[in-house]
């Protein structure tokens, strides 16, 4: 790898930590400028500091706001380099598709965004359907968009028991089989995936990350 | 209906010896059949017998000081369910609910929690906002003639110090703050990152008498953290640590802890420094009559580091 490049990459992965959005920006349309392969910066560059980061917050070095910061710097950052990778149609590469939200009746938003953000900014396509989703919304929704994976969240135990709906509409319309299924928040665990007919439960944004990549086959590339 | 009483400042008390907070109200009304989404604090007005009730049986377990039925009653938060107009009815109805269920030798706490919004860069809430949403609340606490103010659950230091703020610039009742502390590897922090030691010497100078944490520790955990808060502020501690984590067992929200288990674990936070205990999610009377029991043996002259 040339020098600058991998310099390049080394300013962008630091961008990342220190949750600079400005600098993001800034880089994004340098490395359009000097003709990078958009999908090495966003992998070897801002996918690899946010996904740092989620180390470092699973070890407890940094918090939620470290966090929400650099996943919203590498969003920010491939926002403009997907302009350049939906212009040219010789790097175009599908993004697995996930659907996310909170299942009805919670109104919960955090936990749920902070996944769907960490899942976007490692380059899934992630359409957020928001809080006190209802079962009826999440199945039509997977009809029509016909994601990878679908992604529940509760943090009520009563409000939880709505996610069983989730599954038995999937059923019901024959899309069980073609998609995977992940819940979380507080009160989910493994059993309760495995109660209700889930593919999995996600611990945390960064375990759910780790499920949905190794799912799609999407490994991280060494070097 | 406030009653004149003469009885020690509850800051008093705590120096004779270890106080008992309540368990929880929330999963309590949930097991009374609150649906989710329908705030906690409406049944104050909607089904004030049943709050009554398990107020009733905290005092006549053994608690020394119950806790208004408010943790959700400020401004900010009851707007999202498009109460905040019923803000002043609501947390004057849950005071006098208190002190009908409890003998007038015992504390009512008007209970703050937070208002859910998170402060940048996580959320976009403004901290003034917060501010006056807390202040206008602990102004009614006040008013209805609540013994002490105790705020709970805070998971972001610069909310906790701003309803510390809030309740000071219109009370000067005892004022009792608990941050919600994870574990982590290298210690104890709140989701934000807000370290033990840091935070209390912040919360103190805002203006709070006691510190400690509550919610998200099982008391085993709570154990450990108590030791560590105790070597972090010389003002008193207070913990009240949940029955374990929630499991559902055939659609049912089950803890699994026992209360003699939660009650040994609590003696042990005593013996650690705490000064009050209590209990958190999944707590019942049942558990509140178990510290009872053994508190009884343990309470001390004076409480440890005050």
């Amino acid at each position: 790898m040339e020098k600058n490049l991998k310099l390049f990459l080394e300013k962008t992965y630091n961008t990342v930590l220190e949750g600079n959005k400005e600098e993001a920006v800034r880089l994004a349309r340098e490395a359009l400028r000097s003709g990078y392969d958009p999908y090495l910066v966003i992998d070897k560059g801002l996918v690899r500091g946010v996904q740092e980061l989620g180390k470092l917050w699973e070890e407890g070095s940094c918090f939620l706001p470290e966090l929400v910061l650099g996943a919203e710097t590498v969003k920010t950052g491939i926002s403009i380099l997907q302009k350049r990778i939906l212009k040219d149609k010789s790097i175009k590469r599908s993004l697995p598709k996930i659907i996310i939200g909170t299942i009805e009746g919670d109104i919960h938003d955090i936990g749920k965004m902070l996944v769907a953000t960490m899942l976007s900014a490692n380059g899934f396509e992630v359409i957020d359907l928001g809080v006190d989703v209802k079962a009826e919304v999440f199945v039509k929704m997977t009809e029509k968009h016909r994601p990878r994976f679908l992604c529940i969240s509760s943090l009520l135990t009563t409000t939880m028991q709505n996610e069983v709906k989730v599954i038995e509409g999937l059923r019901k319309t024959g899309l069980r089989g073609k998609i995977k299924v992940m819940v979380g928040g507080a009160p989910a665990s493994q059993e309760w995936a495995k109660e209700i007919g889930a593919d999995f439960y996600g611990e945390n944004a960064i375990s759910a990350v780790r499920i949905t990549q190794k799912e799609s086959g999407y490994e991280k590339k060494g070097g | 209906m406030k009653r004149k009483v003469d009885k020690k400042s509850v800051l008093e008390l705590g120096k004779e010896r270890v106080v008992l907070f309540d368990g929880a109200m929330g999963t309590m009304l949930f097991s009374y059949g609150l649906q989710f989404n329908e705030p906690p604090e409406l049944w104050n007005l909607l089904q004030p017998e049943i709050v009554y009730k398990i107020h009733h049986r905290y005092a006549w377990t053994g608690a020394d000081v119950i806790q208004t039925n408010t943790f959700g009653a400020n401004g900010v938060k009851l707007k999202k369910s498009g109460y905040e107009k019923k803000m002043e009815e609501i947390n004057l109805a849950a005071i006098s609910i208190a002190r009908e269920a409890c003998p007038v030798k015992k504390y009512v706490a008007g209970n703050i929690g937070p208002t859910g919004e998170f402060l940048e860069p996580v959320g976009k809430a403004e901290l003034k906002v917060l501010k006056k949403a807390f202040k206008e609340q602990a102004r009614i606490l006040v008013s209805g003639g609540v013994d002490l103010i105790s705020i709970e659950t805070m998971y972001d230091l610069r909310e906790a110090i701003a309803a510390v703020e809030g309740v000071r610039e219109v009370a000067s009742v005892p004022l009792f703050v608990c941050m919600t502390f994870e574990k982590k590897p290298k210690g104890y922090f709140t989701i934000m990152g807000d370290e033990v030691k840091s935070s209390f010497r912040k919360l103190k100078e805002a203006g709070a008498d006691v510190v400690g944490a509550n919610c998200t520790l099982g008391s085993q955990e709570m154990i450990d953290l108590v030791s560590i808060m105790r070597k972090c502020t010389d003002l008193p501690i207070i913990a009240q640590p949940n029955a374990g984590k929630p499991k559902i067992i055939k659609g049912k929200t089950v803890y699994l802890q026992t209360p003699t288990l939660f009650a040994e674990d609590i003696t042990e936070m005593v013996k650690s420094g705490a000064n009050y205990v209590g209990g958190c999610c999944g707590t019942t009377p049942g558990f509140t009559k178990v510290i009872n029991e053994k508190m009884n043996k343990l309470r001390i002259k004076k409480g440890p580091g005050v």
